[in-house]
């Protein structure tokens, strides 16, 4: 196995648009100790039933159309973003996966990165590429009441850009869905 | 569209299988306030998110393979269930749509189901097929505290296997989804 990037401390999705009043809105957001991801996306195990995320593919009215199924974060561009705005709850970015590791860049990570499960399963997660911030999220971070325009976000907007808004990433599509939890390992995929 | 049979009282889902050991478990039914309804199955909303039932494809522990997506329930079959067994309350069955109209016989839906929703939306509900009742929820019903054998409960396997428990309907063809919502009207087609 390759090196190890961290485990997983958070898994969440989004019951719904975190962006429906135009606004970033956080509150769609609903975390919970285990998932299972396909290469469709990601359900949400809430203790009595399976939820789906709203980038699922399945997801009514879809958003992202399953083209962007699955996304991930690092606690050290959390600590980045803290640095840089004040106050950054771990998860409010919306990420469905958060691992406990280092500010990953695209240079780091661009093989993939592989879950492996407490049981030894592994799944792999490919095709990473920075998640782009958009106006309301960028917003929300500065304390705005408002949509800020993006020529006064310019360097927020630059700040988030490069991965520290997290990545999206895809999964194995030969696989079928696979349960992770918290508490499992992410390796980067051996190079 | 053609004869009305009535409304939709009741939408649920599965959370997770309803059998443990051949026995049944309706535990894991869920009423829901609306359903999203396409060829890959049903979602329900809990009030809150979207759940999955254990019938879509989506669903990590997929029951049925997409083949039996959704089923749907009659409340006049309840009302026979419990002249025959007693207290039956409406949707332990799990049919995921329970329509307060009439015992209808299989012969009398062949061409199909059509909803209207309150927006006027239709929407097809295809091939529909009775149920076959399994030995759980029969000895469910009978409160019996074990499966029974089959050889056991034949005249009740029989009583509600013609549609009495439900029946199950082809959505195969729905290519995009549909909310469907209590009060949703449920006609011949």
């Amino acid at each position: 196995m390759s090196d190890l990037v961290g485990r997983i401390i958070r898994l969440q999705v989004q019951t719904g648009s975190v962006k429906a009043s135009g606004r970033y809105d956080p509150s769609p957001i609903l975390a919970a100790e285990t998932a299972s991801i396909s290469e469709a996306g990601m359900l949400l195990w809430n203790g009595t039933a399976w939820v789906i995320d709203a980038h699922h593919r399945m997801f009514p009215g879809s958003r992202g159309g399953g083209r962007r199924p699955l996304s991930i974060g690092f606690t050290s561009h959390y600590a980045e973003m803290e640095r840089h705005f004040g106050d950054v709850p771990v998860g409010i970015a919306g990420e469905n996966i958060i691992v406990e590791g280092p500010a990953l860049r695209m240079a780091d990570i661009d093989r993939g990165l592989v879950i492996r499960r407490s049981d030894g399963g592994e799944i792999t997660l490919h095709a990473p590429r920075p998640a782009a911030p958009c106006l309301p999220f960028t917003s929300f971070l500065v304390r705005s009441d408002g949509v800020l325009p993006r020529e006064a976000l310019t360097e927020e907007l630059a700040f988030l850009s490069e991965g520290t808004r997290g990545f999206l990433v895809s999964v194995d599509p030969v696989a079928g869905p696979t349960t992770i939890r918290l508490g499992d390992e992410i390796y980067f995929l051996p190079r | 569209m053609n004869e009305l049979l009535g409304q939709i009282v009741r939408l649920q889902v599965h959370t997770e299988s309803l059998k443990r050991d051949g026995a049944y478990v309706p535990g894991p039914l869920l009423p829901v306030e609306r359903v999203s309804l396409d060829g890959a199955g049903a979602l329900g909303w809990n009030g809150s998110a979207w759940v999955v039932d254990v019938h879509h494809v989506a669903h990590p522990r997929l029951r049925g393979g997409g083949h039996r997506a959704l089923s749907v329930g009659f409340v006049g079959h309840y009302e026979r269930m419990e002249d025959r067994y007693g207290p039956v309350p409406l949707g332990i069955a799990g049919e995921s749509i329970v329509v307060d109209g009439p015992a209808v016989p299989a012969e009398a839906i062949a061409g199909g189901l059509v909803i209207r929703t309150g927006e006027g939306t239709t929407v097809e509900l295809r091939s529909p097929a009775p149920a076959v009742a399994c030995t759980g929820f029969t000895s469910y019903l009978l409160g019996s505290p074990t499966v029974l054998d089959r050889g056991e409960i034949e005249d009740d396997l029989a009583f509600l296997s013609t549609g009495t428990r439900g029946f199950i309907v082809s959505v195969d063809h729905i290519d995009r989804p549909i909310e469907l919502s209590i009060g949703d009207e449920v006609f011949t087609r």
